[in-house]
């Protein structure tokens, strides 16, 4: 079953995709807990999905999906709690007020924001990822940077 | 925009938190323990357990309920042992036998209903993620309980999840619970190939998909046989029309596997 490809593909990515999740997440634990579920339904599939050009980007979808879904589920039990994210600090992240500025944000914006400005996707693959037009993914990365950098005080690259 | 987004800075921004809280992770060893599809996993990283105590746990005390409660396949709390005695309703398959496996379609739905042979015994209400599988792209679903409880797989009627999904407790009992879906979602891409979500073994043992992926022990989490040995856990079936699951008798790495008939597919 290709557990030794499973194992380097597990050791060499799990803290890269808890990292890149949590901008979704802005909470640690909940992207650990998620990522944990992806690979936990990787490896039921690891048949098929190991032939994929890219194993890590199918996990990092699901465990994305995992973690929205809970959110979702957390907003729909607990809707006086802010629920987008922790209302707690992780003890790990040494950027507390990247976190604090992720959290005001939209999940899709920065759902976006993770694939096209971390990941590395196009707007064009960014919009196919995230299943929505071009147009909605360029007006949720316009408006995620901009709160970004008004509340982190980050100046503007000219954009083309 | 002709630069690269990871460079602009925004990109520098996020790539630098990236970074720094993938530097803080600490990755589960697969080594040691189930600890893939445990819930809860990060809190205990953070104690720096990493499932171990979860896994030993789980394999000194014979937990099954735990990898059932919070493992991505489980089926649900509780599930320690599974009576091979009953036979499965008729109503509520179609099956194939091929090669001396049979293979069997779970229907729980009638054209009017839910099959009035199941006897449900309780009723939930939650969010639910979809999964395909398969060839037909068969449709299952795994559920969350408002109050807490994984159940999976749940099955849709003819109406989809605008009525009660079907959830079974195991193959072989007529006993269901139903499910109300408040949300659904659905996860990726379908997958081509199709899964047993229980099999039966030739000496009567029911395993079931659980999928709490311990280090290559698993997915199929087994229970008491009615006659002859018993085994813990096994691999998914091979393909071949005369299945066979590579079984173990207990649930560790050195307990060997061995080639054992399968009787019975779920799907």
């Amino acid at each position: 079953m290709g557990t030794t490809d499973f194992t380097d593909l597990y050791a060499s990515s799990f803290a890269r995709l808890v990292g890149q999740v949590t901008v979704v997440t802005a909470d640690r634990e909940a992207a650990e807990e998620a990522v944990q579920e992806a690979f936990g339904r990787l490896w039921t599939r690891w048949e098929s999905v190991h032939a994929y050009d890219k194993p890590e980007a199918w996990v990092r979808r699901v465990a994305i999906n995992v973690a929205i879904s809970r959110w979702r589920r957390l907003r729909q039990l607990r809707p006086l709690v802010e629920t987008s994210g922790a209302s707690r600090e992780d003890d790990a992240v040494t950027r507390p007020d990247v976190q604090r500025a992720l959290r005001s944000l939209p999940v899709q914006q920065r759902h976006a924001l993770l694939l096209h400005h971390v990941v590395g996707l196009s707007v064009s693959e960014v919009a196919q990822e995230m299943g929505v037009p071009q147009g909605t993914v360029k007006s949720w990365l316009f408006r995620g940077r901009d709160t970004l950098h008004r509340t982190l005080g980050v100046e503007e690259a000219p954009r083309g | 925009m002709d630069d690269d987004p990871r460079l602009d800075p925004t990109g520098r921004l996020l790539g630098d938190f990236v970074r720094q809280v993938s530097a803080h992770v600490v990755v589960p060893d697969l080594t040691e323990g189930p600890q893939i599809g445990l819930r809860r996993s990060g809190r205990m990283h953070k104690r720096g357990r990493v499932l171990v105590v979860a896994s030993c746990a789980l394999v000194v005390a014979g937990a099954i309920a735990v990898t059932v409660a919070y493992g991505p396949r489980s089926t649900r709390v509780g599930t320690q042992s599974v009576p091979a005695t009953q036979p499965p309703p008729v109503s509520t398959s179609t099956s194939s036998v091929a090669g001396g496996t049979e293979r069997i379609t779970y229907e729980p739905f009638t054209a009017t209903g839910i099959d009035p042979s199941l006897h449900v015994t309780s009723r939930f209400t939650g969010n639910c993620i979809r999964y395909s599988r398969g060839a037909a792209a068969r449709s299952y679903f795994r559920c969350f309980a408002s109050g807490g409880g994984i159940y999976d797989p749940c099955f849709a009627g003819p109406q989809s999840t605008r009525a009660p999904l079907v959830c079974p407790t195991t193959p072989t009992s007529s006993s269901v619970v139903t499910f109300t879906v408040s949300t659904v979602s659905s996860d990726g891409p379908p997958s081509p190939s199709s899964i047993p979500w229980a099999m039966q073994l030739s000496d009567g043992q029911v395993c079931l998909f659980v999928s709490a992926a311990w280090s290559g022990l698993g997915p199929y989490q087994c229970g008491a046989a009615p006659i002859g040995p018993s085994v813990a856990d096994c691999h998914p079936p091979d393909a071949t029309p005369s299945s066979t699951a590579a079984c173990q008798d207990q649930f560790t790495q050195t307990s060997p596997f061995a080639p054992t008939d399968v009787a019975k597919l779920w799907f």
